[in-house]
């Protein structure tokens, strides 16, 4: 099984490791194991890896199956080094987690990165509703230009 | 054939002896800068319209059916 791919349905879905314990019908002992685990990949047994995916009403596939962006691919870390080089959060994955939670912090450093536009086609609509939540997050000059983009835009939409 | 042009920066160009017009550094700057300006906003303007869909993108995506 990819774990990578269970650390993100465990922080998407809120999960705690007794709860997936229960749903793969294993110990907790051995989830807190497979979580401490470094490799991205572990062992599990045909059974559980079936009844995990149909408590969490996935395919097995998609339990399998490395998400994009899984190995150190040199895009990859010029996505880190843009995004997360204070290390706002851990991991992309983690980062990719919060902005479709919508947190305020990962979306203002989306904004940063990207521009309001670029972010829009990333994460959606929700980059101008949000605006006025997010943007002290961004830093001072960066929020001067959102804010004047972001007012022309709502002018827009008004007419 | 010698050039006895003094270096002006004052002149747009100069007549040296034999009657050739030659342009001063200054005045070939002047012409080359905004050039040069013109040619960076026409990449950036290319390349904003042919940026690659950034690969966060799909990352996303891939999140989003888990669900």
């Amino acid at each position: 099984m990819n774990m990578p791919i269970l650390k993100v349905i465990s922080k998407l879905r809120h999960l705690s490791q007794s709860e997936i314990a229960k749903m793969a019908h294993v110990s907790k002992q051995a989830v807190s194991l497979w979580f401490q685990k470094e490799e991205s990949t572990i062992n599990i047994q045909s059974t559980h890896l079936h009844a995990l995916a149909q408590a969490l009403h996935l395919k097995v596939d998609d339990l399998l199956t490395p998400l994009p962006l899984s190995e150190d691919s040199p895009d990859k870390i010029s996505l880190k080094t843009s995004l997360l080089w204070d290390r706002l959060y851990p991991t992309l994955e983690d980062f990719a987690v919060a902005l479709i939670q919508h947190k305020l912090k990962a979306l203002s450093r989306l904004v940063e990165v990207y521009g309001l536009f670029e972010s829009q086609s990333i994460v959606g609509k929700s980059i101008w509703t949000l605006f006025p939540k997010y943007k002290k997050y961004l830093p001072p000059v960066r929020r001067k230009q959102c804010e004047a983009l972001w007012r022309l835009e709502q002018n827009q939409v008004l007419n | 054939m010698a050039f006895r042009t003094k270096p002006s920066l004052e002149l747009a160009k100069k007549t040296v002896a034999d009657a050739i017009t030659v342009a001063l550094p200054k005045t070939l700057l002047m012409m080359k800068a905004p050039t040069f300006v013109s040619r960076c906003s026409e990449k950036d303007l290319y390349d904003l319209e042919n940026q690659p869909t950034p690969p966060l993108k799909d990352l996303i995506k891939a999140i989003k059916k888990l669900k």
